[in-house]
């Protein structure tokens, strides 16, 4: 098989896989009580996507997920605010990436609490109010919690996946 | 460990706080030294509505921008209750009696804010 074929089928696995695990955290909106407060497990396939396959393929995976979440079971304002999360955080992530080989736990809480800044620049913009500093705060803390955990994860997950799949598939 | 080299560990660890310290300063603003506030604000899509005093009990039905939000002020803390938006978070953000603090509901575009009451006294002065 070509190598290009099997780079192309474990993008399509790693989007799907991030897509199921949106509607999962989707049926679960408010387990803290917190707009906004959640587990992120969608990153995990970020992260993995991150150390397998580089900054583009993180992108890309990311990008069609939210796209396909907003159309399936989203709202207009949701995909905004995924979108706006999802972009700052892989931004963020990347920078990190490409300073030094940092641990994905590092990387992880960076993009854990970017993402809820993104979410929050956009609530300042649509609820055109600034005083939300006390949920950036909350949020600051959760980003932190859950970007250890989903680092943690990610990390054992894309250290254990053997190293590149397609090269191990006879041409 | 965990899926990642410790080669870097102080870098990692020195990253780790740097994005620790904001967190930490904006938790002692609220949490540490905070007081209590006295006044509630409730902002609707970005105009304030109305404005109570903690100390007086009470209850306030606010008209959001897509439904309404019932804010009850009790034994000095606001909460929403009896929210129309579809996932109620707003219900569950528990009371807010503190400077700064606020309860949020989206869906609405309803803020409702702790604030201080020499700070509301200057902003009636300067309207």
């Amino acid at each position: 098989m070509n190598k290009k074929t099997g780079i192309i089928a474990e993008y399509g696995i790693m989007t799907a896989l991030a897509l199921v695990l949106s509607f999962v955290e989707s049926q679960f909106p408010g387990i803290v009580g917190i707009p906004g407060v959640k587990l992120g497990l969608t990153n995990v396939v970020v992260i993995v996507a991150l150390y397998r396959r580089g900054p583009k393929a993180a992108l890309i995976i990311n990008v069609v997920r939210i796209l396909l979440a907003a159309a399936l079971f989203g709202s207009g304002m949701s995909f905004v605010y995924s979108l706006a999360g999802g972009m700052l955080s892989w931004l963020v992530m990347t920078l990190l990436f490409s300073i030094k080989k940092l641990h994905p736990v590092t990387i992880s809480i960076a993009g854990g609490v970017s993402h809820n800044v993104g979410q929050i620049i956009i609530a300042i913009i649509v609820l055109n109010t600034s005083s939300l500093a006390w949920y950036l705060t909350v949020l600051w803390f959760s980003g932190i919690i859950s970007g250890a955990l989903i680092g943690v994860l990610g990390g054992i997950i894309a250290k254990r996946l053997p190293k590149n799949n397609s090269e191990n598939i006879k041409e | 460990m965990w899926g990642g080299s410790v080669k870097n560990i102080k870098l990692n660890i020195a990253i780790i706080l740097i994005i620790l310290i904001p967190g930490i300063i904006l938790g002692i603003k609220f949490i540490g030294g905070a007081r209590t506030g006295g006044m509630v604000n409730v902002e609707v899509n970005g105009q304030k509505v109305a404005e109570f005093s903690l100390d007086e009990d009470m209850e306030y039905l606010i008209q959001g921008v897509d439904g309404t939000n019932k804010l009850i002020i009790n034994a000095g803390s606001a909460s929403v209750v009896d929210a129309t938006c579809p996932d109620k978070l707003c219900e569950k953000m528990g009371r807010v009696d503190k400077d700064g603090q606020s309860i949020v509901c989206l869906p609405n575009k309803v803020v409702v804010t702790v604030v201080s009451e020499e700070k509301s006294e200057f902003d009636t002065m300067a309207q």
